[in-house]
């Protein structure tokens, strides 16, 4: 009995000991929190230092968390991230915390491979959703629920060839302009300038059914992506207006080449190339024989002039065994004045956050980055990611977007029957979705 | 080969299968995110899932389930009969099968059928009725498709349909093929199992019948003893009865003839010579002393009549009333030990000790107070007699003394013998193991 009982005792020191001597060993062992960070622009701006931004976030966290460090894997460009991501998942050895490009979201969603941050926002209370732009917000959740949170957006704008307009007598358009002012001045400059018989001068570029779908407030897809909107009367509306546009055109295939030489008016924008080529010497080199600016998007007739905002996301792997740590590095990613403000200087995006993007300091950066005359787009920056909408994102988004571009391209074609076309359109991607 | 055999092959078999099923699909979900990861594949791979798949180590925790697994269930099949195997053994077979079914992701439940052919075979009763019981739920349960999937873990056909359509059908073929290879096995194990219990059970049976017939003979056997015994009583009495009669012939009846004849002589003789017959009569006197000494001889000879009857302690109790009611000594009788078992020749002797000490402390030492104490310890039966008689300063030995020494000495016992104080005997017999008290 004696002995049995001391063979416990002992096996229970032992225990003890061992546990302690962990304890120790794993106190002073530095806590290890890995990211999985993007190399370069995911919208393909040249950046100078594409690190610059996560190194000293990184620097400000391991000061704030003595004993902790943050480690990441460079040189991953935004092509091959999807792909590394996935692969670092499937060998069990995702990042902590990583960022998520907007079409990997819905499959990583899918996956269950993000950590719900409802809880985590709670618990902390010092994260509001009203910090963000309602779409960039909107971008990083799914069913209510988010998954994400912004970390760099970038809005579309629409690029104006002030030199064109002028030579026509136009005036640029206002900020609150609406298809058929847009209509009205792409009727007006598409002509042949030459007299060759063939079209050379034309009123946009690249104006595609989505824009028109962004900008009368429709997505071609629900939220959950089930089923598809394409029979929605504004939805109608916005193929009928983008069939409409390229009628104008004669089906002249219109290339960004005659972009390039000045010979067409407007072309829907990223901010991000705003940013990358307003400033000198990009400005001269790239676009030498016009002078151009960025306005907001055409409004349609039952929509603001919203335009789908692009939002890079940051999430916590569901697998991450530090989650509070990792929650801590996000915040200080996505929600720290000081790192969300280093986009404006050392990278090309938005910060999703309303109190930074709207600072006087940013403001000061973006005017001291851009030359005196074209100021429009400053202006109108925090009205943009206002009115910006988020796309919906589930598993298959790409997939189903790639086969409705197919299927509305053709239905653009039927002269006479768009709404019966549509129709169509409509039922196959419905039967897409739901299989 | 006999079944024991067969049933040892089919064991060994089933093992082999299982651990090749559990390898293959272990293979394949180690190999396949790799695979898929090394060929730049993963996206397309991951979009076929329903969830994230488990971490490499999980696959690591099934091998080694399955390691510990084979190991209980040799130690199980071989440990010496000698060693009880706890309970604990039963279950954690069970349990780590479990283990290693969740790190498969549910693919495979076939192990449980494993686990049970390991097991029916060394429960019994309602052990085995709460085993099979909850091998059958768990089976059941492990089938549920819905299971997996509610736990987030990716099934085996979700990583199969990353491979092209040939090679997905080759490896999801093989592993029906050997699931259910090892379905047929467990059937075949379960059937020539029960065989053998049903081949058992009728030898049981037959045995069962032997035996009973058996014991019928025997009981007859036991009859015809019986009356054999009584045959042989009645003979002993018969044999008894003549010694008796012999007895009272050579002693009473020599004694009593010749009284008679003596008697008829002297009748005779009284008309002619009184003086002669005065002769006579002293002669028949003494051939009547002389017969009575001889019936004495041989009443003693024969067991006392009390002890014939009645226990040893109730027969020493009617021989201190009798005593005490013919004379005025007050007898007190102590027995402090109950239950003696003791053989008739010790009955006896004790009797006849207790007898003689009375009858000498009330004739020859006037004695008005007896004590009987006869009490057993340490193997030994001590009486001790003690008068408030006369007593004497040198005993001289007479007959009753002589007598009960020589029945002690043929029972190994001892006799003291004390007259300074009232007269005081004391008698030591050893008793026999067994004959404890």
């Amino acid at each position: 009995m004696m002995r049995e009982m001391g063979k416990r005792l002992l096996s229970g020191a032992l225990m003890s000991v061992f546990c302690l001597g962990l304890t120790v060993y794993g106190g002073t062992r530095p806590r290890v929190l890995t990211v999985g960070f993007v190399s370069g622009s995911y919208w393909n701006a040249p950046i100078g230092n594409c690190y610059a931004v996560i190194d000293a976030a990184i620097e400000r966290f391991e000061a704030e968390h003595p004993g902790v460090c943050v480690e990441y894997t460079s040189g991953i460009l935004p092509r091959d991230y999807s792909e590394w991501l996935i692969d670092q998942h499937l060998r069990g050895q995702e990042p902590d915390v990583f960022m998520v490009l907007p079409e990997d979201f819905g499959t990583l969603y899918a996956l269950d491979a993000l950590h719900p941050l409802d809880g985590l926002m709670k618990r902390d209370g010092s994260v509001s959703d009203a910090d963000f732009y309602p779409a960039a917000y909107e971008s990083g959740a799914i069913g209510g629920t988010q998954y994400a949170l912004p970390f760099e957006c970038v809005p579309t704008l629409m690029f104006v060839n002030k030199s064109l307009l002028e030579e026509d007598g136009i005036k640029v358009p206002e900020n609150d302009w609406t298809w058929d002012d847009f209509y009205e001045i792409c009727a007006q400059v598409t002509r042949d300038t030459d007299g060759d018989g063939v079209l050379d001068q034309f009123g946009s570029y690249g104006y595609s059914w989505q824009n028109a779908l962004s900008a009368n407030g429709i997505s071609l897809f629900s939220e959950d992506g089930q089923h598809c909107l394409a029979a929605e009367p504004q939805a109608m509306e916005a193929v009928a207006f983008a069939q409409k546009l390229g009628w104008l055109y004669q089906n002249e295939e219109i290339t960004a080449r005659d972009f390039d030489q000045g010979n067409v008016a407007f072309r829907p924008f990223l901010f991000s190339d705003y940013r990358t080529y307003q400033p000198y010497p990009w400005r001269i080199k790239r676009y030498s024989g016009f002078e151009w600016d960025c306005i907001q998007m055409p409004s349609g007739t039952s929509g603001g002039s919203s335009s789908e905002l692009s939002t890079m996301l940051v999430s916590i792997g569901s697998r991450s065994r530090q989650k509070t740590l990792a929650w801590e590095f996000l915040k200080e990613l996505t929600c720290s004045d000081e790192t969300q403000s280093m986009l404006f200087t050392d990278s090309h995006g938005v910060s999703a956050l309303r109190r930074v993007t709207q600072s006087p300091e940013t403001q000061q950066v973006l005017r001291h980055d851009t030359p005196g005359e074209s100021q429009l787009a400053l202006e109108v920056l925090p009205d943009v990611m206002e009115q910006a909408v988020a796309a919906p994102h589930f598993q298959n988004y790409n997939q189903a977007m790639l086969l409705a571009e197919t299927l509305i391209t053709a239905a653009m074609e039927d002269e006479h029957n768009l709404d019966l076309q549509m129709l169509r359109v409509q039922r196959e991607l419905d039967e897409y979705l739901q299989n | 080969m006999d079944t024991y055999a067969f049933l040892k092959v089919f064991r060994r078999l089933m093992l082999l299968l299982n651990l090749a099923i559990c390898a293959y699909i272990s293979v394949i979900f180690v190999l396949t995110p790799y695979r898929a990861a090394r060929q730049a594949d993963g996206l397309r791979f991951a979009r076929e899932l329903s969830a994230l798949p488990s971490k490499p180590w999980m696959l690591s925790l099934a091998a080694v389930g399955l390691a510990i697994l084979l190991f209980l269930s040799a130690v199980n099949r071989y440990r010496p009969q000698s060693i009880p195997s706890p309970n604990v053994v039963y279950w954690l077979e069970p349990i780590l099968c479990m283990t290693v079914i969740f790190a498969l992701h549910f693919s495979y439940n076939g192990l449980l059928l494993m686990v049970v052919v390991d097991l029916i075979d060394s429960l019994h009763g309602r052990n085995r009725a709460y085993f099979l019981g909850t091998m059958t739920s768990l089976y059941l349960v492990t089938s549920l498709e819905i299971f997996p999937s509610q736990l987030g873990l990716v099934s085996i056909a979700e990583y199969l349909m990353y491979y092209d359509t040939h090679v997905r059908q080759v490896m999801q073929s093989t592993i029906s093929v050997l699931s259910v290879l090892n379905l047929i096995l467990f059937v075949v194990y379960m059937v020539l199992l029960v065989g053998q219990r049903t081949e058992e059970n009728s030898t049981i049976r037959r045995l069962n019948s032997e035996l009973e017939r058996a014991n019928d003979q025997l009981s007859i056997l036991n009859e015809q003893l019986k009356a054999y015994a009584a045959e042989s009583e009645r003979m002993a009495e018969t044999r008894e009865r003549n010694r008796l009669a012999r007895e009272i012939h050579d002693t009473l009846g020599h004694a009593l003839t010749g009284i008679t004849a003596g008697a008829d002589a002297c009748i005779e003789m009284l008309e002619i010579s009184p003086e002669m017959a005065k002769k006579q009569m002293q002669r028949i006197a003494d051939t009547a002393r002389q017969g009575m000494n001889e019936v004495r001889r041989s009443v003693r000879a024969l067991r006392p009549d009390a002890l014939e009857r009645l226990q040893l302690p109730e027969a020493l109790g009617r021989l201190c009333e009798e005593m005490q009611s013919t004379s005025r000594a007050a007898i007190t009788l102590r027995i402090n030990a109950e239950n003696l078992r003791l053989s008739p020749d010790e009955e006896d002797a004790v009797y006849r000790i207790v007898q003689e000490s009375i009858t000498n402390a009330i004739r020859h030492g006037q004695a008005t107070k007896v004590l009987v104490d006869i009490s057993s310890a340490a193997r030994q039966l001590t009486i001790l007699i003690q008068d408030n008689g006369l007593g004497c300063k040198t005993v001289e030995p007479g007959f009753g003394l002589r007598h009960m020494r020589e029945r002690l000495r043929l029972l190994n016992g001892s006799l003291k013998i004390d007259g300074t104080n009232g007269f005081r005997i004391e008698a030591k017999i050893p008793l026999r193991w067994g004959d404890e008290v």
